[in-house]
């Protein structure tokens, strides 16, 4: 990793987000104060992180962004019980939610996109009968294979890498790579679950990325299927 | 600012006003005071002027038995905040739609984690964290998607395994936060922190960071790596100095 990525990450020593505003906020300039107010003179994290809240709390919205966010906010408003448009008081489900997705240019693209899936469906369909005639090879057929935990920002290590089976899979391709590529492991296994590997309880520190993803072999070694790669950190430790 | 009487919660239902006018001794949250209530509670910065303290109003929620008027209360809450989740939810995204998913989703979640809320901290930061989280990993997602990758850094800058040991790695870091703190205005810090550290795409820290010149972000990340590079070579120079002088 370069240095430079490490020096905007949080360090050991940074405050908690909560413990920093509380800090900050204290009226009177105690030891805590300058000790917190020392720290963002020399933390890019910390003090960017400070600038961020502030301006999420700031009572202003630019003159190009005042359509879209009442827009957005019409949007939100019956989820909290606010009447729309229409003066109605509407709870949002996941049928509305559908609704506000499908907007018309949505649904025409989804629509020519469904026509075209069919087409080729029966294509296809047709195509292996003439070809299939009389042959007796099997087909394998790719089945999703998901990445199931861990994923995204956790607060302690996790146990064990999980996956979904997959029809056919006579073992699985792990494997657990840096943010920039690099592989830190990897290994075949039949089970959908892999402990934590001693190699990468080693690598997993808080606030470092790391990435991992899974592939389906049959008994030949052919691949069946790949998850899509998963990510996730240690959340960073932030001592009060 | 979006009209006023757009986002306006003139629609609270009386079960709420009841008991903020049994509870919060004497506040404004009367239902027959509305339109005063709309000028005491400004809805864009989360301050309830007149009414209860965001954590007032979540702790009245929490105690609450009354399912209908729990779920009156904490909506009030939340709609205090709805305005600045969209506004926060556009600037990542920069459109409309998915932005207004991305918001949904975003007091969805908050919603379902107020268990998790201890009090030891602002409802605001709280729900900033949440809605900063949610955007990060979002524009990371979208990053991923769009195959938009981060500028490359480590021809310019030494990388870790040009250390020998881990005394002399975190050495390197800190001078180099040290260097970013003296050489980099604070735009730069913050383009930096959150393009290097948070893995955030360039447009998103343009829109986030309302940077209205030509090239975004990226020319501040030029700049930056440039400053840094600069001031990097010029303490290298004085190090060899001091030790050919020694």
């Amino acid at each position: 990793m370069s240095v430079m990525k490490a020096a905007v990450r949080p360090m050991p020593d940074c405050p908690s987000l909560e413990a920093l505003v509380a800090t900050v906020e204290l009226a009177v300039d105690c030891p805590e104060r300058q000790a917190v107010e020392c720290h963002l003179a020399v933390c890019v994290t910390c003090s960017t992180e400070l600038a961020l809240l502030r301006e999420f709390e700031r009572d202003e919205v630019l003159p190009e962004e005042r359509e879209p966010v009442a827009w957005i906010a019409a949007r939100l408003k019956p989820m909290l019980g606010m009447p729309d448009a229409g003066g109605k008081v509407v709870e949002i489900t996941p049928q509305r939610r559908f609704r506000s997705w499908a907007s018309p240019l949505r649904m025409s693209a989804f629509s020519a996109a469904a026509v075209l899936v069919l087409s080729l469906g029966l294509f296809f369909s047709w195509h292996a009968q003439q070809t299939t005639i009389g042959g007796n090879e099997d087909t394998l057929r790719s089945a999703p294979l998901r990445a199931l935990a861990p994923t995204g920002d956790l607060n302690a290590q996790p146990e064990e890498f999980r996956w979904n089976a997959v029809n056919g899979a006579g073992r699985y391709f792990f494997k657990m790579t840096e943010v920039d590529g690099t592989t830190l492991f990897e290994t075949r296994i039949s089970a959908t679950s892999l402990p934590l590997p001693g190699e990468i309880k080693k690598l997993l520190q808080p606030g470092k990325p790391l990435l991992w993803s899974v592939r389906a072999e049959d008994s030949s070694g052919h691949e069946i299927s790949t998850s899509a790669e998963q990510r996730f950190r240690l959340r960073p430790r932030r001592p009060n | 600012m979006p009209p006023k009487e757009d986002i306006a919660d003139d629609s609270r239902g009386s079960a709420v006003d009841h008991f903020c006018k049994k509870s919060c001794s004497g506040s404004t949250f009367g239902r027959s005071d509305t339109r005063e209530r709309k000028s005491h509670h400004d809805e864009t910065s989360g301050t309830s002027i007149g009414g209860p303290a965001d954590e007032i109003l979540l702790a009245q929620a929490r105690s609450s038995t009354d399912l209908a008027l729990r779920r009156e209360l904490l909506n009030l809450l939340f709609s205090r905040y709805h305005i600045r989740v969209a506004r926060w939810c556009f600037r990542i995204t920069g459109e409309r739609n998915s932005a207004a998913d991305l918001a949904q989703e975003i007091l969805i979640k908050a919603y379902k984690s107020l268990d998790f809320f201890r009090g030891e901290a602002k409802f605001s930061t709280w729900l900033y964290s949440i809605t900063r989280n949610h955007c990060v990993n979002e524009s990371r997602q979208r990053a991923i998607r769009c195959e938009s990758a981060t500028l490359p850094i480590d021809d310019e800058f030494p990388s870790y395994p040009e250390f020998e040991s881990k005394i002399e790695r975190e050495e390197m870091v800190q001078q180099m936060r040290k260097l970013m703190c003296n050489n980099l205005d604070e735009t730069e810090q913050k383009v930096m922190a959150l393009h290097y550290g948070e893995e955030m795409p360039l447009d998103a820290i343009t829109r986030l960071l309302r940077l209205n010149n030509a090239s975004g972000a990226k020319s501040y990340i030029v700049s930056a790596r440039r400053k840094l590079k600069a001031a990097l070579e010029r303490r290298q120079a004085r190090s060899a100095a001091m030790r050919r002088a020694q």
